[in-house]
């Protein structure tokens, strides 16, 4: 049975991704997330999009990265959908086009790219963080960052989890198939879901007895295997990263966020085709899992 | 119980240990009494339910700390009770290798599996090496460093989770069943890197164990456990050689005793002393049917 790689997890390598501290990293996925939460023109952050994307493709993971998005799409589309008829907006809204019971407005359409944009684009950025990121790594910087055991431990384990659960949850579709339940299409999916959460609860729980019988998060000195140090590359990039939010900031603060709702208005053929784009898009990825889970 | 021990602390003290599991009606331990002296090396042998693998997880605190129950009597390790010291500390003296081999593999790589304990014991970069490449050659594993353990086979498995555990030099390694998984020459090739510790670090061995031959080769003293009652606690010969409480308990003798046994019921003038190890039963039958 081939892999189901539904959701992202460290991708091995050697890029220039991959050699970064993970402080530095967290800072940048921070960075992001409250820029891309400010901004709101969608061209800009359309453009922050581009360009982590080529940095994916850059650290040899976007095979893994395409994978994951695959599940927050249907989010994506049900989010394009909802926020077309009923933009989450300050009316009055300006009416573009009528398709039967719905009525797409200008508005919606805004702030539908808005969202959207913001979401696959921090989410995309924060998987590159997790694919590039050795999960020992991740573990050891938040206890140096003073974050406390539990929740460091937490964190780390969930990220350590995915892998576990993908292969329990293809040994559970195939025992169900040699059991001559109807293990193909999206049906099959349900009837697995318990059993995968009832496996990933004692996962974690003879996890974290075999972590702590390794002394994990005892008191005292660590050492670590991966020799892992903050370089002079690092220290620099999180000034010039600070810098550089400060700046965009300032830029954000006099520019009142970049909010173009009022100037951007778009032709109505544009707001039917994304509105049935995200009908069909939703649907469409799931009979597109339906599928992967057949074979 | 040799002289010399007389001398010592024992180095795990268990007293009037009972353990009801939260969601069962019956105790999987019943008022277990039993001492343990640095170097010894202990097995656990009895039948499936019997409550081996709940007594080796009370040995490090998992039972009571991680698992839901009701726990009565003290369980003490050099002096420290298991209730009050967490199970990561108790960690740095008691080593641990559960009974199912692919839940315990935490890391990417095997190197990394076998350095994580290291890592949280804060063993200087250099011997970390020095000991992965020991722990791993030791259990043959070696050329595997970078392999995923989620990508090796059971038995390798077990040795890899038996190196991690090993490498962070334990002064108590309690090992549950470690050797299921393990073709017979695997399984001896396990009991006899275990002996060397035993010999040569002085390392304690408390082992669950149901193969009553390699029991009887490599162990000081057994601990017969049934429906969670500690029934025997003794030197192997002497455990063995009392045939009767064996069979009546389901359990089986070596086979080298077992035969004779039987031919001293047949009559047969045989040692009082039945030997259990088959070199052993070699030197004690020689004669027995006469030389041609
Ligand atoms: N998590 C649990 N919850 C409830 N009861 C349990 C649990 N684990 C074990 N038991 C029960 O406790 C008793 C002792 O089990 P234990 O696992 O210690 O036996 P064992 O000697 O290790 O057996 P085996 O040789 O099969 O590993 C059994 O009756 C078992 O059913
Ligand atoms: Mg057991």
């Amino acid at each position: 049975m081939n892999n189901m790689q539904l959701i992202a997890n460290y991708v091995p390598g050697k890029s220039f991704f991959h050699r970064l501290h993970p402080s530095t990293k967290i800072i940048w996925v921070l960075g992001a997330l409250l820029t891309v939460f400010f901004i709101k023109d969608p061209l800009i952050i359309f453009a922050f999009l581009v360009v982590v994307l080529v940095l994916i493709k850059a650290s040899n993971t976007f095979a893994t990265y395409r994978a994951s998005l695959m599940l927050l799409l249907p989010i994506i589309f049900g989010l394009i959908f909802f926020q077309i008829v009923a933009p989450a907006f300050p009316k009055p809204w300006t009416p573009l086009a009528r398709l039967g019971p719905f009525v797409l407005y200008n508005e919606g359409v805004y702030s539908a790219l808005v969202l959207s944009l913001r979401i696959i684009s921090v989410a995309s950025f924060a998987l590159l963080f997790i694919m590039t990121t050795y999960p020992g790594d991740l573990f050891t910087t938040m206890r140096m960052w003073g974050v406390p055991y539990e929740i460091s431990f937490m964190v780390t384990t969930t990220i350590q989890l995915i892998p576990i659960l993908q292969k329990e949850m293809n040994i559970i579709l195939s025992a169900q198939r040699s059991r001559a339940m109807q293990a193909s299409g999206f049906s099959a999916l349900l009837p697995s879901i318990i059993p995968v959460f009832a496996g990933a609860i004692e996962r974690v729980r003879q996890m974290s007895m075999t972590l702590e019988s390794r002394a994990f998060g005892s008191s005292g000195k660590k050492t670590s295997i991966r020799q892992l140090k903050m370089g002079t590359l690092d220290y620099t990039l999180i000034i010039l990263t600070i810098i550089a939010l400060i700046g965009i900031f300032y830029l954000l603060w006099i520019n009142q966020g970049f909010d173009r709702s009022q100037q951007m208005i778009f032709p109505a053929p544009a707001a039917i085709i994304l509105f049935l784009g995200s009908i069909i898009g939703f649907f469409g990825i799931l009979v597109l899992f339906a599928r992967r889970i057949k074979n | 119980m040799t002289a010399t021990n007389a001398a010592k602390e024992p180095i795990i003290r268990v007293e009037g240990l009972s353990f009801k599991y939260a969601t069962a009606t019956e105790k999987a331990l019943k008022e277990i009494n039993f001492t343990v002296f640095p170097g010894e090396y202990v097995a656990i042998l009895g039948l499936s339910g019997a409550g081996k693998t709940t007594l080796c997880l009370s040995l490090n605190g998992i039972i009571p700390q991680m698992v839901m129950g009701e726990k009565e009597g003290r369980c003490l390790i050099k002096g420290q009770d298991t209730d009050e010291v967490p199970v990561r500390e108790m960690a740095k003296t008691v080593g641990m290798v559960f009974d199912n081999p692919e839940y315990q593999l935490t890391q990417l790589t095997v190197e990394g599996e076998v350095a994580l304990g290291l890592e949280n014991l804060g063993i200087p970069y250099e011997e970390m090496l020095t000991r992965i490449k020991e722990a791993l050659k030791v259990v043959g594993l070696e050329g595997l460093e970078e392999r995923s353990p989620m990508q090796l086979s059971g038995g390798q498995q077990q040795r890899l989770a038996i190196a991690a555990a090993m490498a962070m030099y334990p002064e108590i390694l309690v090992l549950d069943e470690p050797t299921t998984n393990l073709d017979p020459i695997g399984k001896e090739e396990v009991f006899e890197v275990l002996q060397r510790l035993n010999r040569e670090k002085g390392m304690t061995i408390v082992i669950a164990e149901h193969e009553v031959e390699v029991i009887a080769e490599y162990a000081d003293r057994v601990i017969i456990l049934d429906r969670g009652e500690l029934i025997t606690n003794g030197p192997p010969a002497e455990v063995f050689n009392d045939v009767e409480t064996i069979s009546r308990l389901g359990l089986r003798t070596p086979q080298v005793t077992e035969f004779g046994y039987r031919l001293k019921k047949k009559g047969h003038n045989l040692p009082e002393q039945l030997p259990i190890t088959l070199q052993d039963a070699v030197k004690k039958y020689s004669g027995v049917g006469g030389k041609k």
